[in-house]
């Protein structure tokens, strides 16, 4: 298994060669040392079972979260109760027990509407997914700037910077947010109404029709509260990582050849503080979803027709344990979020990381250790 | 503001006019560079001695402004002949006037060629962003640049290395690469700190002379930092002496290792082994380099000096007790 993986990234990784090739010719001449690393961590990551399980929850979600929309049976805003009262809480079939082709009856079963559960949940997980990416996409990199800027020019910049991170994680996060997201949501509203591209932009987005404005403008409202309380973790993390790198001589010798200040922040310093934020934005899309979720859960984020799975639950906790199927389902599909981003992230750390890897390569004996040494001497 | 009149003899590429540099500390204001003065001629190697502390270091980057908090230059003149002829103070222009000059007409090595490389750039990266940064040259021609420069500092398959990253590279090999990428735009002046140190010595002697050849080829005048006595024979022109933060004394090489005045040059010289006689106890100069928090007054040297005097405890004068040789010490005064 692990061997397939592995021939599977080295393929990947020698077609991008070959296209690299194709665009800038010898190029995989100049970046042999490149190509045989990204080998090396194929070749770490296939050895690792957690990683392979988060791996392919990661990707299941992924995909599921982009084709998931289009492929729901059912739109979420479509009520068959309305029509057949007999569709009001059917229950699961699932297949060994109850086939749900000759029976037809709906595989998660339906809720208090008589929509389709696994309808939902793949809408959901669109976006659950579009939601933690947002946050990431966005926090990260707030972050990241701000612990530069105040890790490298220290003094009054660092000062205030820090003390207003120190302000955001003192507060509790989940609190900040709710309070975030119930002032946000009327702002964004106005914006959407106005704004016509901002508006089809994040319909499409969350693949949402146009009367869920409202709902659409709580969600907004939920990623930027998230954003807001992301960035302070980053900004420290980096600033620390900032202050050991900036005393290395290199970046005195960077400043010494007379290279700007940017220069020297983003070329330099940058790339070396980079690494544990990779590690941290894998767990953190995870832990993303979990508290846009648990803002839905609480009320804050979207209302109905909206099937947000941490409002899923939330709405189906009235029915527990009766109904047990329409909370279970869509916290099914949380935990298997989450729990396929820490994975993955667990993974990634020992991957990324230079030292185990290069630990990992001095077991590998006998032919695979040639692979990796792409030695071409003229 | 009326732009001060600047002077500099047309031999000269450097003058160096009584720089102060402090740093404060929570422990004190450390007077770590008080009122040293000196001069760089064109096409001439000047080495400035001196045991670790002595603020040696601190000299040479506050030439270039390279003095960062809690550290602060007080006050003095570093007066630099640019390519194009202009006489400029280094300590009072613009930022970005130098950083034009930092790595274009000034190149520094450091002392640590393993941590002076950026370990996520190549070879090539580091001596290529050097070029690009000083001239609007592109990088394909920058990185052709980078192999001949890995070339002339005798760096073997230079076509192969450029790619390397720093830890593919041995302490020699990476310090050539600083090497490279300092003379990347063929400075005026390069200031060499302890180049040499972290190498074994049949990679100094290399070094070595290849500074020397660079400094043929390229005519340009390199300051050398250093400790050892041995290489500043080798290969310098003229010498200061550092001690505490002051210049003691200056001279030429062979003057200077001829007939030593100051008590503490003497002393230095004096605990250099020689190889030829049996040596049955190292020599060595009593005492410990004063803290220069509360440097003792007048001439820094006494507390440790066998010649000292009441005298002593007052500024001592810099006579010039033979063309070209300075000291300053009470011993030579003419009162």
């Amino acid at each position: 298994m692990a061997e397939v993986i592995y021939r599977g990234f080295c393929i990947i990784i020698d077609t991008i060669a070959k296209l690299m090739d194709k665009i800038r010719p010898g190029w995989s001449d100049r970046n042999s040392s490149r190509i045989s690393e990204w080998k090396l961590m194929a070749y770490a990551y296939s050895r690792s079972a957690i990683g392979i399980v988060g791996g392919v929850l990661v990707s299941i979600f992924v995909i599921i979260g982009i084709i998931g929309p289009y492929i729901a049976f059912e739109r979420y805003n479509e009520f068959p109760a309305s029509v057949n009262p007999d569709l009001y809480f059917l229950r699961p079939c699932i297949p060994p027990w109850c086939d749900p082709w000759s029976e037809n009856l709906p595989l998660l079963g339906t809720d208090n509407w008589g929509r389709d559960i696994l309808s939902l949940v793949l809408h959901g997980a669109r976006i659950s997914l579009v939601i933690s990416l947002i946050v990431v996409a966005l926090g990260v990199p707030l972050g990241i700037i701000l612990g530069l800027l105040a890790g490298y020019f220290g003094g009054a910049v660092d000062e205030v910077m820090m003390r207003i991170t120190d302000v955001f994680i003192a507060f509790p996060a989940l609190i900040l947010a709710i309070a975030f997201a119930t002032v946000l949501p009327s702002r964004f509203r106005e914006v959407l109404y106005t704004n016509v591209f901002t508006r089809e932009f994040f319909l499409s987005l969350f693949a949402l029709s146009k009367e869920e404005i409202p709902q659409l403008a709580s969600l907004l409202a939920v990623i930027f509260a998230l954003v807001l309380v992301w960035w302070p973790g980053y900004a420290r993390i980096i600033r620390g990582s900032v202050l050991s790198v900036k005393e290395q001589a290199f970046v005195e010798a960077a400043r010494s050849l007379g290279l700007s200040t940017w220069r020297v922040l983003f070329r330099h310093i940058l790339p070396n503080v980079l690494s544990p934020v990779i590690v941290m934005v894998t767990f953190d899309l995870g832990t993303a979803t979990l508290l846009a979720a648990a803002l839905s859960f609480l009320g804050i984020g979207p209302q109905d027709p909206v099937p947000e799975l941490g409002f899923l639950v939330s709405k189906g906790r009235e029915y527990f344990p009766d109904k047990w199927w329409i909370v279970m389902f869509p916290g099914i599909a949380l935990f298997i979020i989450a729990l396929g981003w820490n994975l993955l992230g667990d993974s990634l750390r020992d991957v990324l990381d230079p030292k185990t890897r290069r630990s990992l390569e001095f077991k590998v004996k006998g032919k695979k250790q040639r692979k990796f040494k792409s030695v071409k001497r003229k | 503001m009326s732009k001060k009149y600047l002077e500099l003899e047309p031999e000269k590429i450097l003058s160096v006019k009584d720089l102060e540099v402090k740093f404060y500390t929570y422990a004190g204001v450390v007077h770590a560079v008080s009122g040293v003065s000196f001069d760089v001629y064109e096409n001439e190697v000047v080495a400035l001695v001196g045991e670790t502390g002595c603020g040696k270091t601190v000299t040479t980057r506050a030439i270039t402004r390279l003095i960062y908090p809690p550290g602060h230059i007080a006050r003095g003149q570093a007066i630099f002949r640019r390519r194009n002829g202009t006489v400029i103070d280094l300590l009072s222009i613009s930022e970005k006037e130098l950083r034009d000059i930092r790595g274009n007409e000034i190149a520094y090595i450091f002392q640590d060629p393993t941590s002076a490389l950026n370990p996520l750039f190549t070879a090539g990266e580091h001596i290529v962003e050097t070029i690009v940064a000083h001239s609007s040259t592109n990088r394909k021609l920058a990185r052709n640049e980078a192999i001949r420069l890995l070339k002339q500092v005798l760096i073997p398959h230079p076509s192969l290395r450029v790619k390397t990253y720093p830890h593919e590279l041995s302490g020699g090999m990476r310090q050539r690469v600083v090497i490279a990428t300092a003379i990347a735009n063929k400075p005026r002046l390069l200031i060499a700190d302890e180049p040499t140190t972290n190498l074994d010595v049949t990679v100094q002697a290399q070094i070595l002379d290849l500074l020397s050849e660079l400094k043929k080829q390229y005519s340009m005048s390199i300051i050398l930092i250093t400790h050892n006595l041995g290489i500043v024979a080798e290969i310098a022109d003229r010498v200061y002496v550092m001690y505490a933060g002051k210049i003691v004394e200056s001279a030429n090489v062979f003057e200077l290792f001829e007939k030593p005045m100051h008590p503490y040059t003497r002393g230095l010289l004096h605990a250099l082994p020689d190889p030829v006689r049996r040596i049955e106890k190292l020599e060595y100069i009593p005492g410990t380099v004063p803290s220069l928090i509360n440097p003792p007054p007048g001439c820094r040297f006494h507390p440790r000096c066998k010649f000292a005097k009441r005298v002593c405890r007052e500024e001592p004068p810099m006579v010039e007790v033979e063309p070209g040789h300075y000291v300053a010490c009470w011993l030579y005064a003419k009162r």
